[in-house]
């Protein structure tokens, strides 16, 4: 069961990179959440604990909830394009990625021996949706996107830390919670205060910031 | 023996039925009551009956392809278990053998299409090439995995020792299943990769390449496209059912998950509209990412167990 919801969750990397809507690559997000909560909810038969008790919150109502309603309201509040406007064309983004993952799986093989939790399917797709979402970042042209490819990033790291979740201690996942919070935060306020500034929200803006003072 | 008379009776029958049955889900969806399912047999009949108009522009390679394509077709229908588990010729490596006879019934559809010298029908045969070219890594690449997994080089008996094979060999089941579903929206020509009701031609990839094809031809073409989607609904049917099933239950599960499909293709076909031409690489290029992932687990499985073969 834990094998398919990884690899339902490297699915879910494939197909961020041809959706061209935002808000549907929001919905995925949010369903990397629910997978991650799902893998949670497999893998561990310990009893309940402070340290289980968090993992599920955080998946489930910060991953799978907060974050992509956060992204939701920033969506409509900059009344952002509805496309993701990529540099390159999606189906270029799609064979980059599923190479990322196929390679991803197929490298992490040869890393025997893995420990009983880290399987080379956990191991690879992690690796892997950490690669496609910087991939993602870089190839995508708005902030908003940028924003969640940072998201995504985070949902793989997640994934891999879930491996070695039953040694983790609950101050690393406070931090790795932290981590995303401030990030969303801090970009959701920025954003904001970008689209009052320049009316517009797209990265190539940026390229053309200069020193506008000594107007001779 | 029983397998065999089956087995041609099922490739005679079920592509009309097919069909029928999917313009009945798409004629309920859309709230009509719609033609019967024995429509496309009747159609068959009725234009085996009529004469056909050949373009003076074209050569011998027009006449010949419907036939050919309809030759090839059935002959790669011979290496397809159909029921029980059981092909009509089986040998070690038939998987490439029928997928290159495909191919070539493809090749002849394609030079056929660029014989009539209509620069639709040339630029129907362009699209055809370049989605069969994404198609084809994708049969290969998920087959030579089953095949390596399995230990098993032929279609027959291809997925029995998968279903042994514990979680994975699920997974690779439920993944190869996706990538063949796609397929027969591909090669059948089926809504999102290819509207088959359309007559605007800019849009159109398969239907534009048989413009030219009336009469018996058109009907020899229809039958051979809608049993290729009998094939690769097969393929499927055969990675379902379960090791050990009597023929009658075989034939039962059979003829659910091909009358399942029909309706789900019914469904997609009434659910949603043509891709793009620019979204539509992408849809098939899934196939192929789909395939790697399926490869991938293959490598996991066979890394772990030393062997080589699970038993």
């Amino acid at each position: 069961m834990i094998d398919t919801l990884i690899l339902l969750f490297g699915l879910t990397g494939l197909l961020m990179s041809i959706k061209s809507r935002i808000k549907t690559i929001i919905n995925i997000l949010s369903l990397q959440g629910v997978i991650l909560f799902l893998i949670i909810l497999f893998s561990h038969k310990a009893s309940l604990s402070l340290s289980y008790l968090f993992l599920i919150f955080e998946t489930l109502i910060i991953k799978a909830l907060f974050i992509p309603s956060l992204l939701n309201k920033i969506l409509l509040k900059n009344s952002v394009d509805r496309e993701t406007e990529p540099y390159i064309p999606n189906f270029y983004s799609l064979v980059i990625s599923s190479f990322i993952l196929f390679s991803g799986i197929t490298i992490s093989n040869y890393y025997a021996p893995f420990s009983v939790n880290m399987t080379p399917l956990f191991f690879g797709v992690s690796f892997s949706a950490i690669l496609t979402s910087l991939f993602f970042i870089t190839t995508k042209k708005k902030l908003l996107t940028h924003v969640i490819g940072f998201a995504m990033l985070e949902n793989g790291i997640f994934l891999f830390s879930l491996a070695i979740a039953d040694e983790m201690p609950l101050i690393v996942n406070l931090g790795v919670l932290l981590d995303v919070f401030i990030a969303v935060f801090i970009l959701g306020l920025l954003i904001g205060k970008i689209n009052t500034v320049f009316h517009d929200t797209s990265s190539c803006t940026l390229c053309n910031l200069k020193d506008c003072g000594c107007d001779d | 023996m029983i397998e065999y008379i089956l087995n041609i009776a099922i490739i005679s029958v079920y592509p009309f039925l097919f069909i029928g049955i999917i313009n009945k889900i798409k004629a309920f969806w859309g709230g009509r009551e719609g033609a019967s399912v024995f429509q496309p047999l009747y159609d068959f009949i009725k234009l085996l009956k009529k004469g056909e108009v050949i373009s003076s522009t074209t050569s011998f390679i027009f006449n010949i392809t419907p036939s050919l394509n309809l030759a090839a077709v059935l002959f790669a229908g011979l290496f397809v278990p159909l029921i029980n588990q059981k092909a009509i010729i089986s040998f070690e490596g038939d998987f490439i053998l029928f997928a290159y006879i495909l191919a070539l019934s493809r090749f002849f559809s394609i030079i056929s299409a660029m014989d009539t010298g209509s620069s639709f029908e040339g630029m129907g045969a362009s699209r055809e090439v370049s989605f069969s070219t994404l198609v084809e890594p994708a049969f290969f690449i998920t087959i030579a995995s089953i095949a390596a997994l399995s230990g098993v080089n032929s279609f027959q008996n291809l997925s029995l020792i998968l279903q042994n094979t514990g979680e994975t060999g699920y997974l690779i089941i439920i993944l190869s299943i996706v990538v063949i579903f796609m397929m027969i929206l591909v090669e059948g020509c089926r809504v999102p990769v290819d509207d088959p009701n359309t007559h605007l031609e800019l849009t159109m990839v398969h239907e534009v390449m048989i413009l030219d094809n009336s009469g018996p031809d058109l009907a020899l073409i229809n039958y051979a496209n809608s049993l290729k989607m009998i094939l690769f609904s097969s393929l499927i049917a055969n990675l379902m059912i379960p090791a050990g099933a009597t023929l009658l239950n075989a034939s039962i599960c059979f003829t659910g998950i091909v009358l399942f499909l029909a309706i789900l293709i019914g469904t997609i076909e009434s659910g949603t509209a043509r891709y793009r031409m620019t979204r539509l690489f992408e849809f098939i290029f899934l196939m192929s990412s789909v395939s790697l992932l399926i490869l991938a687990l293959t490598m996991i499985a066979i890394y772990e167990s030393p062997v080589g073969v699970i038993k």
